[in-house]
């Protein structure tokens, strides 16, 4: 028969274990007990009042019993922090995994959600992770702001610029404050208050998913990494996580060589093993900077890479083909190039590729030359222009391959405008590498740089010249090149290497270049000369000649009305 | 005679792996066993008996399962040594062995080793 004295009892001691079954099982158990106590008892002629509260009082302290089955039975505080860790990694990955297209949109959506998840069951470890929870939604809400802002229209750079760096700040600030809510979140477990016996696997375990998140993300995306999460984002992390990790083994290391710690983490005999774990971690760190440092300084190459596109791309390339025919220009198939565009200028029209490609982290800033697509630049030429504007690049086109090439890959990459906000763009130098393409379709193509010019917007450049134009906030680059035979262009590329340095928006992105090739005459030089070579105005494109141009022969057969070359068609 | 709680508070759990591994009892009857061999010596605070057997189970020495339970009796939770807790026992064991023999030797002196 139930006792209601000993159910309120077991009731109170059981109260704070908190999964549910488990509770009710040791309810019963502890039952079971009760009432074999009150049958001993009754047997030994207790009244029963007098052997229910002897059955009860030989349970001892009911305080004390009830903070140690909780204790004991509750899950252990970091293997419930260990998944919500995971869930924060996974989605951090996911918001970084760059994949062309819109399941980069939806893994980001994803990782946000997954983050998110995470932090809000991590804000409760402290009023620092309380932080971090804030800051992660206050750097998503700017970021979504931020490219809602951009939506269909030229946000002033300004504004552009300000919002850009609060989202880099805010970003910045939720990485400390998760690094220092863990750390205080932790510091109890390095000390003999709570006797945690598996907290240096949980912690190896946060080392190699950070490290394995982070190959992770390197491997994505081939062999670059791109935009904002690598040039800032990602050596920031694992610069904090390594030393992060290594204050924590260092931190340890009075328990882990105190052979009398009653911390009861690792008996002598495994030792080794941990030692050997946390230098294998340290390590692993050591090479995940290396490895990063090397990749930024070394030379960026290029690559294309075929692939089949979709109906809809292959219909904008259709519409941007038929312009091309009408231009009397080899026609190319031009294939995923979302933010192509036939604009106008005066009686000539030019296909755009300018974009505001890439992840929503990376795309703040107005983007101007793509890697890895080949194509010409042309540029509106007009007066000079000094100030604070944006580069829009216009281009087509051409390639000898054009019916093995189905379509062309595009990575973009960023072109921050922050000096060009902020300082006028002409201050800036810009550099290009130019490949050639050597390899068959369906091949990965690396390109080999083989030629380097310098650009500036000074006339008097070895490369050529270069004019922009003030139009809708937008500077249009134009060098001026001239191609005796258009029907024939054999090749012309341009491509564009990205520099980055580990300072915040003091990378800069070149803004292209063009340089002829005739007849297939292939051009190679040394990264670093200037390269002079032959050029004629081209018959679509207007502009103005510096006839101090050095190392430049001009054509001066080609005649001008109101400075604008005549077409000799 | 009431032992003192420091001294009997490190060996409970290796009295209950003890009796354990001997035959598979529940929760009082582990209670009563060591009482009843020990003439009484060691009389637990019955409350602390479980989260010991709980930390047991969740550290692999113990296995638990239900009896059936019939009319006239209720199911019971027994509790099953593992071979992971006869080692654990063996190595507790050897170390009271040494830990006891010293203190003796210390106490005793050359009488108490003669005696």
């Amino acid at each position: 028969m139930l006792q209601p004295e000993f159910t309120e009892y077991i009731n109170e001691i059981c109260k704070g274990i908190k999964s549910k079954p488990r509770r009710e099982e040791i309810m019963e158990e502890l039952l079971c007990h009760l009432e074999d106590n009150l049958e001993r008892n009754l047997a030994v002629g207790m009244t029963e009042e007098e052997a229910k509260a002897d059955a009860i009082a030989k349970m001892g302290d009911g305080k004390a019993l009830a903070y140690r089955l909780a204790a004991v039975n509750s899950a252990s505080p970091l293997k419930s922090m260990s998944s919500a860790f995971f869930s924060l990694i996974a989605g951090y990955v996911c918001m970084n995994f760059f994949i062309n297209g819109i399941v980069n949109d939806i893994l980001f959506g994803i990782g946000i959600l997954f983050m998110f998840s995470a932090l809000l069951r991590m804000r409760k470890m402290n009023r620092t992770m309380e932080r971090a929870f804030h800051s992660f939604n206050l750097y998503v809400l700017t970021m979504v702001a931020l490219y809602c802002m951009q939506i269909g229209r030229d946000l002033n750079p300004y504004i552009r610029c300000g919002v850009t760096v609060s989202v880099f700040v805010l970003q910045g600030f939720f990485w400390i404050f998760l690094f220092v809510g863990l750390d205080k979140f932790y510091d109890p477990y390095l000390n003999d208050e709570h006797k945690e016996p598996h907290f240096f696997r949980c912690l190896l375990y946060h080392l190699l998913i950070l490290g394995l998140s982070t190959f992770l993300v390197i491997l994505s995306d081939g062999e670059e990494i791109e935009g904002d999460f690598s040039d800032f984002i990602l050596p920031f992390v694992i610069i904090f996580m390594f030393f992060y990790g290594t204050v924590q083994l260092i931190r340890m290391r009075n328990i882990l060589w105190d052979a009398d710690s009653e911390y009861g983490i690792l008996p002598n005999d495994k030792k080794h093993c941990a030692v050997f774990a946390s230098v294998a971690a340290v390590i692993a760190g050591a090479v995940l900077i290396f490895c990063y440092a090397s990749s930024t300084m070394a030379p960026v190459k290029t690559e294309l890479v075929i692939h089949d596109v979709s109906e809809n791309q292959q219909k904008q390339a259709d519409k941007i083909r038929e312009k091309m025919l009408k231009w009397n220009v080899d026609p190319q198939i031009v294939e995923d190039l979302p933010d192509s565009e036939i604009l106008k200028y005066k009686d000539a029209e030019f296909v755009t590729f300018g974009a505001d490609g890439g992840s929503m982290g990376g795309s703040l800033f107005e983007t101007g030359a793509q890697s890895d697509l080949w194509y010409y630049w042309f540029f509106i030429p007009d007066k000079k222009h000094e100030g604070n504007y944006d580069v829009r690049l216009l281009c087509y086109i051409e390639s000898h391959y054009a019916d093995s090439i189905k379509g062309l890959y595009r990575k973009g990459f960023y072109y921050v405008p922050w000096a060009g906000g902020v300082i006028p763009f002409n201050a800036k130098a810009a550099e290009a590498y130019v490949g050639i393409i050597t390899e068959e379709k369906g091949k990965k193509y690396t390109a080999e740089p083989f030629f380097v010019c310098y650009l500036d917007n000074i006339s008097n450049y070895p490369s050529g010249f270069e004019y922009r134009e003030e139009k809708n906030q937008r500077v249009y680059y134009s060098v001026y090149m001239s191609i005796a035979d258009p029907e024939n262009i054999t090749r012309l590329y341009a491509s564009t290497v990205r520099q980055r340095t580990f300072i915040p928006f003091q990378y800069y992105n070149t803004a292209g270049f063009v340089k002829t090739v005739m007849n297939s005459e292939r051009i190679t030089a040394q990264s670093g000369e200037l390269y002079p070579f032959a050029y004629r105005l081209h018959p679509l494109y207007t502009g103005n000649l510096d006839d101090e141009a050095v190392d430049l022969t001009v054509d001066k057969s080609i005649e001008y009305e109101d400075g604008y070359p005549v077409s000799k068609r | 005679m009431n032992i003192s709680k420091e001294l009997a508070k490190g060996s409970t759990a290796m009295l209950v792996l003890s009796v354990l591994s001997k035959e598979n009892l529940y929760g009082y009857q582990i209670i009563r066993t060591v009482a009843n061999l020990s003439d009484d010596v060691f009389q637990m605070n019955e409350g602390t008996l479980y989260p010991i057997l709980h930390s047991l189970e969740k550290n692999g020495m113990l296995e638990s399962y239900w009896s059936e339970a019939s009319e006239t009796v209720r199911r019971r939770k027994y509790y099953k040594i593992t071979d992971k807790g006869l080692k654990e026992l063996a190595k507790q064991n050897k170390e009271w062995k040494e830990y006891s023999t010293a203190v003796s030797k210390v106490l005793g002196g050359a009488a108490h080793a003669t005696a």
